[in-house]
């Protein structure tokens, strides 16, 4: 009974211990924290745009020809089978060496299927009977495109875009294996250094980073969603 | 209008070549009603597609008010053409107006005037512009989606419009409202249509023209009345059904019951000239008719001797209780409007201009003709009207 009670008091100690200290580092530490989410973004965000700059325009074609659609999708796909931390650690052999340049090359490869995939599905996902009507009535290949095609997979695209920013902000907290930077930084030193409050330094806000983007860009996508297409998924 | 020369498609699948369309040609006048009509994989809707250059021709030609199309932009000719297809096909993330507007957009038809029509064209199928314009094809039934697909053909004012299979995924009642609907659309405005089904009644319905289609090549081109009349071969019959062969009156027209030649006087006649020729052809109805011989209404002694004053337009004195219908009405339809308080029906042609009357005594003989199978065909029942 006594030694029941003991344990949960040293348990509840315990957390309570690792909890303030952890208050203790983010206080005293709050600027290098700052500068760590600010270099987590930057290895976000930056591969994030790139692949949907590449992503977009290749899903589109994809759709189009075949010859396109069969070695991108794979390609993608290989790219997204591969491990994270894996391919963070290839890029050294790669001859691209260690730091902040090699982990944006393996984070960008690592966002392209998300939104390369969710583009070809939405734009794929155009019912027949509307791109039919949108040629017979005298649309030419680019009109059918922006006022048809992407306007309605518009919704599906964003979802890509939110489920590779979702990831990245996760995977690029390995970055840091690779001298990338980051809140990975932290992570790694206390994993290193057996000091756990290091490691909430770094791990909890990743999570808060993933959870805001995961609100933010999941409301962005719906206001983006034409009123007409929320009616029709909605009834 | 629309001439198809010796259309060909040949469509190659696992390296076979197909002949889908065979040496084809059809010429379709301004403002008739074609419907292209066979089983399925007859070449009717490859047919139709080839118009618009959805689907290529192999070979052969298509003239388009004495222009051929292959020297039009295939963008530019598509927007002269109204296309309706089966699935409808509304933009889901555009507003019925936006819909409707899409071709007179495209076209940069200035704003103000494309919703001025689009409302014009909303009123013209009963959808009351205030509640519709604005609502999402998602809050349309199935029979208002289609009806807002047909206006969108309609919005860019083409002379020709293709039809694939418009009311085939619809329930009977909402299909055989559109069908009335399109049907008096395409006479009013006047609009050339190709429609494409494989519902015989449909074509009976609404066609000027059938073309019964087999193989790729006509089997037989002529107005329901003329095929069910005579049809070309067994296929044909077969094609019709037995049933819809003998005479009846939900497929026999008016014309055929009509009295012929009626007497016919201008607008600008006086009273007194009106009575002595109804006096000199014994007959107390006179069909009025504008300067382009069209129909104006109908006046009666009865009408003259009570109402007519001298210096009083013929049209304001005529009987109310008498319309117009084209010669393609069936004795059902008209026997319909006969029941419902219309005393006389004036029988027009396409261009509005009176060929006939029918009277209630008229059409019950035609019934009873009809019933007795001794109706000779070729002579329409003529009487003098007293």
């Amino acid at each position: 009974m006594d030694q029941k009670i003991t344990t949960i008091q040293l348990t509840k100690l315990g957390v309570d211990t690792v909890f303030m200290s952890f208050l203790e580092v983010l206080i005293d530490r709050r600027i290098d924290v700052l500068f760590a989410i600010q270099e987590h973004l930057v290895l976000v965000f930056t591969p994030v745009l790139l692949a949907a700059v590449i992503s977009i325009p290749l899903g589109i074609l994809a759709t189009r020809y075949r010859w396109v659609e069969v070695p991108v999708m794979n390609i993608a796909n290989i790219f997204q089978t591969i491990p994270s931390l894996a391919l963070l650690a290839l890029m050294i052999p790669l001859g691209l060496g260690i730091g902040q340049k090699p982990a944006l090359v393996a984070l960008f490869l690592y966002a392209l299927l998300p939104i390369l995939r969710n583009t070809y599905i939405g734009i794929r996902n155009v019912d027949e009977s509307v791109k039919e009507a949108a040629k017979g009535m005298g649309m030419t290949y680019f009109q059918i495109l922006y006022m048809v095609e992407l306007p309605i997979a518009l919704s599906v695209i964003m979802g890509g875009i939110r489920t590779a920013t979702v990831i990245i902000i996760g995977t690029a907290t390995l970055a840091a294996m690779i001298g990338g930077g980051g809140l990975g930084d932290f992570i790694v030193t206390g994993l290193g250094m057996v000091r756990n409050e290091l490691i909430l330094l770094g791990a909890i806000p990743a999570a808060v980073l993933a959870l805001i983007a995961e609100f933010a860009l999941g409301r962005l996508e719906r206001i983006l969603t034409p009123r007409g297409l929320r009616i029709a998924r909605d009834s | 209008m629309l001439r198809l020369k010796n259309l060909t498609k040949v469509y190659q699948t696992d390296g076979e070549p197909f002949l889908a369309v065979d040496d084809l040609s059809l010429d379709v006048d301004q403002g008739e009603f074609v419907v292209l009509i066979g089983a399925s994989g007859c070449g009717k809707t490859t047919t139709l597609k080839m118009i618009n250059h959805l689907i290529e021709p192999t070979s052969g030609e298509i003239w388009i008010n004495d222009v051929p199309t292959k020297d039009t932009n295939v963008v530019q000719l598509r927007r002269e053409i109204g296309y309706v297809i089966q699935d409808v096909g509304l933009f889901p993330h555009m507003t019925i107006a936006a819909n409707i507007e899409i071709v007179p957009k495209l076209k940069n038809m200035d704003k103000h005037k494309r919703r001025e029509r689009t409302r014009e064209l909303l009123e013209l199928v009963n959808l009351d512009p205030a509640i519709y314009e604005d609502r999402y094809p998602a809050e349309l039934s199935g029979g208002q989606q289609q009806r807002v697909g047909v206006l969108r053909a309609l919005a860019g004012d083409p002379d020709l419009i293709l039809m694939d299979e418009p009311f085939g995924a619809l329930d009977p009642i909402t299909r055989d409202q559109l069908q009335d609907e399109m049907k008096d659309l395409q006479q009013s405005l006047a609009k050339t249509i190709v429609f494409v089904t494989h519902d015989i009644d449909e074509a009976i319905k609404l066609a000027d023209t059938i073309v019964l289609m087999k193989d790729g090549v006509i089997v037989q081109a002529a107005s329901p009345q003329e095929m069910l009349k005579n049809p070309a071969n067994d296929y044909v019959r077969e094609f019709l059904g037995e049933e819809r062969l003998v005479p009846n009156a939900d497929v026999t027209p008016v014309s055929d019951i009509m009295l012929t030649e009626p007497l016919t006087i201008s607008q600008e006649a006086e009273a007194a000239e009106v009575v002595s020729k109804m006096q000199k052809r014994g007959s107390d109805y006179a069909v009025i008719v504008d300067s382009s011989r069209r129909f104006g209404g109908i006046v009666t002694a009865h009408d003259i001797q009570r109402k007519g004053v001298k210096g009083k337009a013929l049209p304001q004195v005529s009987d109310r209780r008498a319309q117009a219908v084209v010669d393609t009405t069936t004795i059902r339809d008209a026997a319909s409007k006969l029941a419902n308080g219309t005393r006389l029906l004036c029988v027009v042609d396409r261009k509005q201009r009176p060929i006939g009357l029918v009277s209630r005594t008229a059409l019950l003989r035609g019934i009873v003709d009809l019933w007795d199978g001794s109706k000779n065909n070729d002579n329409p029942v003529n009487e003098t009207w007293s």
